[in-house]
């Protein structure tokens, strides 16, 4: 748990395809959402967190 | 990790992608690579993220044998590598969180074109075990680091200067720094730039509760919103302190003894061109190295024997091995000539000295107290007090982050504790003469003390 708790606050800004942005924490990807009767989704099981060398 | 996307899901797995550079580089790769537009594309141009994963940064991981196997590989695939997009010198890696935060996997990339193998990537998620998150660095690259450090340790230039990091850092055990300091109060003498802000920064993004101790009201605010913005960390604020005035230290060093101190850094220094005497009758680099830190930790020692695991940290500089201790005339009224340079390295020198009788003195208490050395860091201190040094060095400069490793790690790691009144350079304690003529004695080493108790306890000048 002790490298999702250092990378959890860590706000980063996500591009989205439509070209805007949009600041995330990265604790959101694997924090469980709250649940909602009326709302079902299949949460994934696993989060996988690639970190590229680099862009291109 | 396209082509490995639809396996990646169909086990359950969604996928989130961090680059370095840019956010029109990442809509660029999106477009090029043609990644799905539900797969979160994220940028960390500052690299925090990446910082707080370990992942490793450096040119001779890009030196490697095998990374034109891997380009040769990638090729293959019918991936052509255009232009780098961010930092050129960062390297990757992949690590699968099950829902909640449990750590899956993690592959630390080693080397350029070097990735997770997917078998062992889908059967993380599949199985999603929790991994003991301690040891990620092969054996193999340990004994890789310390023998070329072995080679470039003699040199000091490669070893002070940023190869000499990279080359220590293969030895590093990154689990050493997977520690939550969550409740630990950790306090840091001139924290508003330079190493002092990378300790405060490293320590905050580990979770401390940190107090940047800093002569500028305004500077240390600065500060410290950038590491609160930096780290999503709110418990980071500013105590004003001149660490050269006495009665200042009396008065904030009692104000802060009230609550637990559970690390204390001293980093303030100074470097002045002319000889400076304090409000205290003391030469101002004796003071701001030696006399003010010793107080401060003297006032401060009922609150860091209410710690379980009090650290006391100070921060000398490699120019010490140039000097020999010298307490005959500290107050520099007998040489001919003032010369600050000189005066740094004694200072530094009594320092590491201090900071071994400190933990002598300090020791079955579970107080530690060691020294340590930045190496050569391109820091403002650097480049305003030592111009024509910077300007032959600036090209091989460690950055602040990397000098000020060895503070965060000797904070905040287990493994430290089992060191004290040693002399720490990257992550490993070093022997503390190599000219000679520069070995205090026993004798001197007590009038140091004496000197310092002496100094310590002096009231303003009328």
């Amino acid at each position: 748990m002790r490298i999702a708790h250092r990378l959890a606050p860590i706000e980063l800004e996500q591009v989205l395809p439509s070209g805007a942005s949009r600041t995330v924490a990265l604790g959101s990807f694997w924090e469980p959402a709250p649940v909602s009767s009326d709302v079902p989704s299949p949460a994934p099981r696993a989060v996988v967190l690639v970190f590229l060398r680099h862009f291109g | 990790m396209r082509d490995e996307l639809d396996e990646i899901r169909a086990r359950g797995g969604e996928l989130v992608i961090i680059g370095n550079g840019a956010a029109h580089f990442a809509a660029a790769f999106r477009e090029d690579l043609r990644i799905p537009a539900d797969v979160p594309l994220l940028v960390d141009p500052e690299l925090r993220a990446y910082r707080a994963a370990g992942l490793r940064r450096g040119r001779v991981e890009l030196l490697s044998s095998r990374v034109p196997f891997h380009a040769l590989r990638a090729l293959r695939k019918g991936f052509r590598q255009s232009s780098v997009e961010g930092d050129p010198w960062q390297l990757g890696g992949v690590f699968v969180f099950a829902l909640g935060g449990a750590l899956a996997y993690r592959y630390v990339s080693s080397e350029a074109g070097d990735h997770a193998p997917l078998p062992e990537l889908l059967a993380a998620i599949e199985e999603r075990p929790e991994l003991p998150e301690a040891e990620a660095t092969p054996h193999w690259q340990r004994a890789l680091g310390r023998g070329l450090s072995a080679l470039v340790d003699p040199t000091v230039v490669l070893s002070f200067d940023r190869t000499g990091f990279r080359i220590h850092a293969l030895a590093f055990r990154p689990g050493d720094l997977d520690v939550d300091l969550s409740g630990r109060r950790c306090l840091i003498t001139g924290a508003n730039s330079g190493i002092g802000f990378e300790s405060a920064l490293g320590l905050a993004e580990l979770g401390a509760e940190v107090v940047l101790l800093c002569r500028s009201c305004e500077r240390g605010e600065e500060a410290a919103e950038q590491i609160r913005a930096r780290t999503a960390n709110r418990r980071v604020r500013v105590e004003v302190l001149d660490v050269a005035n006495l009665a200042a230290v009396r008065e904030v060093g009692a104000r802060l003894a009230q609550a637990s101190v559970d690390v204390l850094v001293h980093n303030a220094g100074v470097l002045p061109a002319e000889r400076v005497v304090t409000d205290d009758g003391l030469e101002q680099t004796w003071a701001t190295h030696v006399v003010g830190p010793h107080l401060l930790t003297r006032m401060l020692l009922p609150a860091l024997e209410r710690s379980e695991d009090a650290r006391v940290i100070w921060v000398s500089s490699g120019g010490m091995y140039t000097r020999r201790m010298r307490l005959d005339d500290v107050d520099w009224v007998r040489r001919s000539a003032y010369d600050g340079v000189v005066a740094y390295a004694e200072t530094k020198r009594a320092q590491v000295v201090l900071a071994e009788l400190w933990a002598e003195r300090l020791r079955g208490t579970g107080i530690i107290v060691n020294a340590m050395h930045p190496g050569w860091a391109d820091t403002p201190s650097v480049r305003s007090s030592i111009p024509g040094f910077y300007r032959m060095t600036r090209a091989i400069l460690r950055t602040p982050a990397e000098g000020a490793d060895t503070v965060v790690w000797l904070a905040a790691a287990e493994r430290a504790r089992g060191y004290s009144g040693r002399f720490v350079f990257d992550r490993r304690p070093r022997g503390t003469h190599w000219l000679p003529g520069t070995r205090e004695s026993g004798a001197d080493r007590e009038a140091l003390w004496t000197r310092v108790e002496a100094d310590a306890s002096r009231e303003p000048r009328a």
